[in-house]
C-alpha cells in the first residue's frame, strides 16, 4: 500500500534527522555540589565534545572548574584532545544517518533490520566506551598528584558521593533523541515485518495504476 | 615637725589621694557612657530594631552604600541595612591588598602621587534618578577627579591634576543627566599653577575656579570642559540643578572677605562677614559662550570670565559661612546651611530667576551680581547650632546635620500651603558631618534609613589606643520620630557617601571573559609561559591557575629591566591570586581573567622568592616560584 510505503520512508528519514541534531545536545551531563561552590558546577558530554552543562549560567562552574580541581588529584584533562571517543562517535552516528537514509530507498526486508542491529551495536558499543572512559579517567590517577585518592567510577546516572562532592548525573536530549530514532527505526522494521507478511508487493514502488 | 603641722600634711596628703582616686573613678567613664545610651531604645525595642538591621548570611542588603574615604584616598562600599563593610575600592592611594598601584597600568594613573582626599561620591544620573554605571568622586588634595565602573567596581580613569584649581572641595556634583561633573577651588592661588605671590597680595592675585569637566555618555570618560574665572573666595560645597533647575549649579563660600592675612588665622578672617554667599552659575548658558570661543586659554583650560560677560553667574547672600547647599528633589528650591548661623535658609528657584531679570541686585561683589536676599529667600528654619547639610525623603521631610550640636534635625518641608517646621531632633555620637539618605539626592528619594556620618566616635567603640575609628550611624526614619537603631566604624575618613538601590547596579561580573580581555600579552595556557631575554631586557609572560605560577623560575642579571605580563588564567568567581616578590617592592592581585603588568629593575643579587599572596586552594601554599637575579660579574 502507498501510505505504508510513504511513512516507512519519512520514519527514516526522520530517525536520519533525529541522529544528527542529536549532535548538537549534550548527552550526558554531571553536576558537582559542595558547600563551597553554593551553585553547584557542572559539565556535560557531546558526541563531539565535553563542555558546560547548558544552564551554566546560573552555576559556579563548567568543564574548566571540573578539569582544575581534578588535576589535584591527578586526573587526565578531559578534553576532545584527551578522548579519541569524540572523534570516533561523531562519523558512526554519522554512518548510522546514512544507513537510515540508504534504508528508506532499500525496500528490502533486511535493510531496516540491518538498520536496527548496527544501531544497537553501536549503542551498546557507546555506552560500553563513555563507562569505560569514566572508568579509566577514575583509575589512571597521575602517581605523583598532588592529593592521592583511591581509584574511583564516578556515577553514570544518579546521585553519588565523592569526597566532599554530592555528584548528579543524568541523560539528555543529545541521547534521548537517539532513543527516539532508535524507536522510530524499529517502527520502520515493525512496518517491513507486518508489510512483508502480507505480501511483498505491497511495498514494491507504485506501479502508477 | 609639730603634730598640727603633720596633720595638715596627712591631710593634704589624703585630699590628693581623694583627688586622684576621683578622677580615675571608673563610674565617671561609665556614667559618660551611659549619656551616650540615653535616648537609646528600652530592652523591648531592641530586639525590634535588631531584627530591622538583621541581614542573615546569605541574604543580601537592601542598599549599597559609597563612603568616601577621606585622606585614605578610597572609596567604601557598606550594606544597608547591615552596616557592613563589604569592599574598600582605591582611587587615588595604592592599596597592597588589592594591588592597585603597583600594576603599570594603575601606577600611571595615580601618576606618582601616593595619596589623595576623597570627599563626595557621585553616582551617575540619567534624569536625576541613578543609573548605576559609574560613581564619580574627587580628590581635594591635587584637584583631581576619578571614575570607578560600577560593573566590576574598579578605577578607571584618573583626572587631573586640573590646572588652575586648588584644593578641589567643591566637587563632584554632577549634572542631572551626567552632562557634567564639577570641581571648585578651595584654597584659592595665583593661576596658573607655579605662579608666586605673596599673600599680601591675596585679593588681587589670588583666583579661584569652577572647573566643568564633560562626562562622554557612552562610556564615562571624562575630559577638562572648561573653567570659570571666580574672585579668590573659597568654594566649600555644591549641588547641581535637577528638572526646573537643571541647567544650573550651585556652590556655597566662605571668605568672601576675600584675605588671607599672615599670622592672623583664616578663622578670624574669614567669619567677620554676617552672610557669605551661594554661587549659582547657570551651566548650559556658559556652556554656550565657551562654544562661541568666549574664553582666555590658562595653562590648557578654557577660562570665561562671567565678569566680561556677565549674565551666567550670580551671588545669592546667605549667613553665615554656609557649607552645604542642596537642591530639593522637585529642583524648585535650595537650601544654604548656615554652619556658623543656626538656620537653613530656603531659597526659591523661581524667585532667583526672576529677581535676575529684572536685575534687582544689592551691589556687586569683586564684579559678581549680587542677587538681593529678600528677592530670592522663601524660609529660615531654625534646626540648631552648626547645620552642615540636608538631604530627604519620600514624604516630604529634610534631614539637617548639625555638626555643633551633635544632633541631626527633621524639618517638615513647606511651600503649596504647607508650613515650614522643625518635627524632630535626635543627639547622635558625635560631631555629624554630612548625612546621607536612600537616593536622598535624586529626584525621588527612597526615605526609610538616614545615614549619619559622625566625625568623632570618641569611644563608643572598644580602646583602639589614641587613632579613633569614625562613626557611622543608622536613623530609621520610617516612623514619626527618627531612631538610632545601628553604628559602624568606619576607616577615615567618609564626607559624603551615596546610597542607591542594589537592584539600580545591574550587570556586575565576577570574572573577565577571554573575549574582554584584549591585552595583547594576555596568555591562557600555562604551556604559553615563557622567559624571552632582548638585550638587557627580560620579557616574562607568566600564568597563574591553581595551583601553579608558571614560568616558576626567573633568571636574570643583576641590573636588567624585568617586565612581567601575568594572567589569571582562572574562570571561576573569587579565584584571585597575588603574585608578590620577596624583596622587591611588586605586588599585584589579579582578577580571574586577568592580565597586569610589572616593570622593574633587578638591581638586587639573589635569589628572591615570588608566590601567590591570595590565598586560592588547598595548594596554595606551593604556589610559587624563584626569581634568580645573577651577581654582576
Amino acid at each position: 500500500m502507498k501510505t505504508v510505503a510513504v511513512a516507512r520512508f519519512l520514519i527514516l528519514v526522520a530517525a536520519a534527522a533525529l541522529i544528527i541534531v542529536s549532535m548538537r545536545y549534550p548527552m550526558w551531563y554531571m553536576y558537582l555540589d559542595s558547600n563551597n561552590f553554593p551553585n553547584g558546577i557542572g559539565m556535560s558530554i557531546w558526541a563531539t565534545h565535553p563542555g558546560d552543562p547548558e544552564d551554566i549560567a546560573q552555576l559556579d562552574g563548567g568543564l574548566k572548574e571540573v578539569n582544575v580541581l581534578n588535576h589535584f588529584i591527578g586526573m587526565k584533562e578531559i578534553s576532545r584532545e584527551t578522548m579519541p571517543i569524540f572523534r570516533v562517535l561523531p562519523v558512526v552516528l554519522m554512518i548510522v544517518a546514512v544507513a537510515c537514509v540508504v534504508a528508506a530507498f532499500i525496500r528490502k526486508k533486511w535493510a531496516s533490520f540491518a538498520v536496527v542491529i548496527l544501531f544497537a551495536m553501536i549503542s551498546t558499543g557507546g555506552l560500553f566506551a563513555l563507562v569505560y572512559n569514566l572508568y579509566s579517567f577514575g583509575h589512571n590517577l597521575d602517581p605523583t598528584a598532588a592529593i592521592k585518592i583511591d581509584p574511583f567510577m564516578p556515577g553514570i546516572y544518579g546521585e553519588h558521593k565523592l569526597a566532599q562532592f554530592t555528584t548528579y548525573s543524568d541523560f539528555y536530549w543529545g541521547t534521548y533523541l537517539l532513543v527516539i530514532a532508535f524507536l522510530l527505526i524499529v517502527a520502520a522494521w515493525v512496518i517491513d515485518i507486518i508489510s512483508f507478511r502480507r505480501g511483498h508487493e505491497t511495498l514494491t514502488a507504485p506501479t502508477g495504476d | 615637725m609639730n603634730w598640727k603641722r603633720m596633720l595638715v600634711f596627712v591631710g593634704l596628703g589624703i585630699a590628693a589621694v581623694a583627688m586622684i582616686g576621683l578622677t580615675c573613678d571608673p563610674s565617671s567613664a561609665q556614667q559618660r557612657r551611659e549619656r551616650v545610651k540615653e535616648g537609646a531604645p528600652a530592652k523591648a525595642d531592641m530586639a525590634e530594631n535588631a531584627l530591622k538591621v538583621y541581614v542573615p548570611p546569605g541574604d543580601l542588603d537592601e542598599y549599597y552604600v559609597f563612603l568616601s574615604g577621606g585622606h585614605g584616598g578610597q572609596v567604601y562600599v557598606y550594606g544597608l541595612p547591615s552596616m557592613r563593610h563589604i569592599r574598600t575600592i582605591p582611587v587615588f592611594s595604592p592599596y597592597p591588598a588589592t594591588g592597585y598601584g603597583y600594576d603599570e597600568e594603575t601606577k600611571k594613573m595615580l601618576g606618582g602621587l601616593t595619596w589623595g582626599d576623597t570627599h563626595h561620591p557621585g553616582l551617575s544620573e540619567t534624569k536625576g534618578e541613578y543609573d548605576g554605571r559609574w560613581l564619580f568622586i574627587n580628590d581635594n588634595a591635587h584637584g583631581r577627579v576619578a571614575r570607578i565602573d560600577l560593573r566590576d567596581f574598579k578605577t578607571k580613569q584618573v583626572l587631573g591634576p586640573i590646572p588652575n584649581l586648588a584644593g578641589n572641595h567643591a566637587s563632584v556634583y554632577l549634572t542631572w543627566n551626567t552632562e557634567y561633573l564639577f570641581g571648585a577651588t578651595r584654597f584659592s592661588i595665583p593661576i596658573p599653577k607655579g605662579t608666586v605671590a605673596d599673600v599680601k597680595d591675596y585679593k588681587e592675585k589670588y583666583k579661584g575656579v569652577i572647573t566643568a569637566i564633560a562626562v562622554d555618555p557612552k562610556d564615562g570618560t571624562m575630559s577638562l570642559g572648561w573653567q570659570i574665572m571666580m574672585p579668590p573666595w573659597n568654594y566649600d560645597v555644591a549641588d547641581a540643578g535637577k528638572l526646573v533647575s537643571g541647567d544650573w549649579w550651585f556652590v556655597s563660600t566662605y571668605n568672601t572677605e576675600a584675605e588671607f592675612i599672615d599670622g592672623k588665622p583664616l578663622e578670624i578672617t574669614a567669619s567677620q562677614r554676617d552672610k557669605d554667599y551661594i554661587i549659582a552659575v547657570n551651566w548650559k548658558g556658559v556652556e554656550s559662550e565657551v562654544r562661541k570661543g568666549n574664553v582666555t586659554e590658562i595653562d590648557g583650560a578654557k577660562v570665561f570670565d562671567p565678569i566680561k560677560t556677565p549674565g551666567y553667574v550670580f551671588a545669592i547672600p546667605c549667613a553665615k559661612s554656609p557649607h552645604g547647599v542642596d537642591v530639593s528633589p522637585d529642583g524648585k528650591w535650595f537650601i544654604g546651611n548656615g554652619k556658623l548661623s543656626p538656620t537653613v535658609s530656603i531659597f526659591s528657584f523661581e524667585k532667583l530667576q526672576k529677581a535676575i531679570q529684572d536685575k534687582n541686585f544689592a551691589q556687586h561683589d569683586m564684579g559678581i551680581p549680587v542677587v538681593k536676599f529678600e528677592a530670592v529667600i522663601e524660609a529660615d528654619i531654625p534646626v540648631g547650632l552648626g547645620p552642615l547639610h540636608t538631604v530627604f525623603d519620600d514624604k516630604g521631610f529634610a534631614y539637617t546635620s548639625l555638626f555643633v550640636e551633635s544632633a541631626v534635625a527633621k524639618w517638615q518641608w513647606g511651600g503649596g500651603g504647607r508650613e515650614w517646621k522643625m518635627v524632630d531632633k535626635v543627639p547622635i555620637q558625635y560631631n555629624i558631618g554630612h548625612i546621607a539618605s536612600c537616593e536622598g539626592d535624586t529626584v525621588s528619594p527612597k526615605g526609610k534609613w538616614v545615614f549619619a556620618l559622625n566625625k568623632l566616635s570618641k569611644g563608643t567603640h572598644l580602646p583602639v589606643g589614641p587613632d579613633q575609628p569614625e562613626s557611622g550611624q543608622l536613623i530609621d526614619i520610617s516612623g514619626p520620630k527618627m531612631k538610632i537603631i545601628a553604628q559602624a566604624f568606619p576607616e577615615p575618613e567618609p564626607h559624603y557617601a551615596q546610597i542607591i538601590k542594589a537592584d539600580k547596579i545591574k550587570n556586575v561580573i565576577e570574572v573577565y571573559t577571554k573575549a574582554e580581555n584584549k591585552n595583547p600579552n594576555a596568555i591562557w595556557d600555562p604551556k604559553d609561559a615563557k622567559v624571552v631575554r632582548e638585550g638587557n631586557t627580560v620579557k616574562v609572560w607568566m600564568s597563574q591557575i591553581r595551583s601553579s605560577i608558571m614560568p616558576n623560575v626567573v633568571r636574570c642579571n643583576e641590573g636588567d629591566k624585568v617586565i612581567m605580563h601575568i594572567t589569571n588564567t582562572e574562570e571561576m568567581r573569587d579565584e584571585l591570586h597575588g603574585f608578590g616578590i620577596c624583596g622587591y617592592d611588586i605586588n599585584g592581585v589579579p582578577s580571574p581573567g586577568e592580565t597586569l603588568s610589572y616593570e622593574f629593575i633587578a638591581d638586587k643579587p639573589g635569589v628572591w622568592p615570588y608566590y601567590c599572596t591570595n590565598f586560592c586552594s588547598a595548594l596554595h601554599q606551593e604556589m610559587q616560584g624563584y626569581l634568580i637575579v645573577n651577581p654582576k660579574k
